[in-house]
């Protein structure tokens, strides 16, 4: 094949249509070599180019079960650190509750001091004359019933 | 470290005995190509899961007449044929595709040359060849990328798409003049 290869040739080259009579003349052809070249070396570089892309699959893949790994890794430190936080906080709540039960309680039973000292003078208060017989016979109804 | 198996250091049909290792071995290839032919992340991943998951479902009827390459890649091609034909009327969708910039990775590929001007060629190259894979009809694109990017020949590629050899080969040969047409005009 004394020819340089043609447009077409070239091409079928590149499908892997490849004949011994195109080898040969390859072997002795810069030109033809460099015309496949111009062709072959981009699409060469377009494959790597997607292959490298198609690395990013599992780089992100990776990434992502880090992400995930990573939160797995948090939820117990998170159960534990709001465990204590509830540990902590309830009895700090149950003793103001306490606290404030106590303040109320306290006040309770001073105002009920002062209504039982209140209604044991008016108790104790004298009568008018004329509702004394009334006053002494309820005084003895109430210490027969009790 | 993760161990990424060849495919060579496989044998053939029980290579789908450890699946895990068949979608380790693959997975890089079947999302290259999904993302090539989508240019969409979200849906290349979701279609390469769904390639692998349909892959495990069918491996008792894998009979071995292909290598598991060449399944697998049918499997993905069927995908990505269905998911653009349902696509095809979602112009939203369309209009989003071009998040992928297969340009970005040229100075990871530049082939250990570190000057701005190498990587810029190596840049417009591949850029060249991925505006003119979009060009392409759906047919002429998948045939171009199991060629360039997959590395399969003729029959191989015949076997993944279904279609016959000469169909492959008229398609293959059209998507290659439009990519010279391309390189010739960048430069």
């Amino acid at each position: 094949m004394k020819e340089h290869l043609s447009g077409d040739q070239v091409l079928e080259w590149m499908m892997g249509l490849r004949d011994a009579e195109c080898e040969a003349h390859l072997r002795g052809c810069p030109e033809c070599v460099e015309a496949i070249g111009k062709v072959a070396a981009p699409l060469r570089l377009f494959g790597a180019a997607v292959m490298e892309l198609g690395s990013e699959v599992r780089t992100r893949k990776r990434a992502e079960n880090r992400r995930r790994s990573w939160r797995l890794a948090y939820w117990p430190a998170a159960l534990l650190a709001a465990t204590l936080l509830i540990f902590a906080v309830l009895p700090l709540q149950r003793g103001q509750r306490q606290a404030g039960h106590g303040v109320t309680d306290a006040a309770v039973a001073v105002s009920d001091e002062v209504l039982l000292q209140h209604v044991e003078s008016e108790l104790s208060e004298s009568v008018p004359g004329s509702m004394e017989p009334l006053a002494r016979l309820m005084t003895n109804e109430t210490g027969r019933t009790r | 470290m993760e161990t990424v198996l060849q495919p060579e250091a496989l044998p053939a049909i029980d290579e789908l005995a450890d699946f895990d290792a068949v979608v380790r071995c693959y997975q890089r290839a079947i999302y290259g190509f999904v993302l090539a032919s989508l240019r969409d992340r979200d849906a290349a991943e979701t279609l390469t899961q769904d390639c692998f998951l349909k892959a495990y479902r069918s491996r008792r009827n894998f009979r071995g007449e292909a290598s598991v390459k060449t399944w697998l890649m049918r499997i993905a091609v069927n995908l990505v044929r269905d998911h653009a034909s349902s696509e095809r009327l979602k112009f939203w969708r369309r209009a989003r595709r071009p998040d992928v910039d297969v340009t970005a990775v040229s100075a990871r590929i530049a082939d250990g040359q570190r000057s701005p001007e190498a990587v810029a060629v190596v840049k417009e190259r591949i850029g060249a060849v991925w505006s003119a894979a979009a060009g392409l009809s759906h047919k002429q694109r998948t045939v171009l990328l199991l060629r360039f990017v997959e590395d399969m020949n003729i029959l191989e590629i015949a076997a993944a798409t279904g279609m016959k050899e000469g169909t492959v080969k008229v398609h293959l040969f059209r998507a290659l003049q439009r990519v010279r047409a391309r390189i010739e005009g960048v430069k």
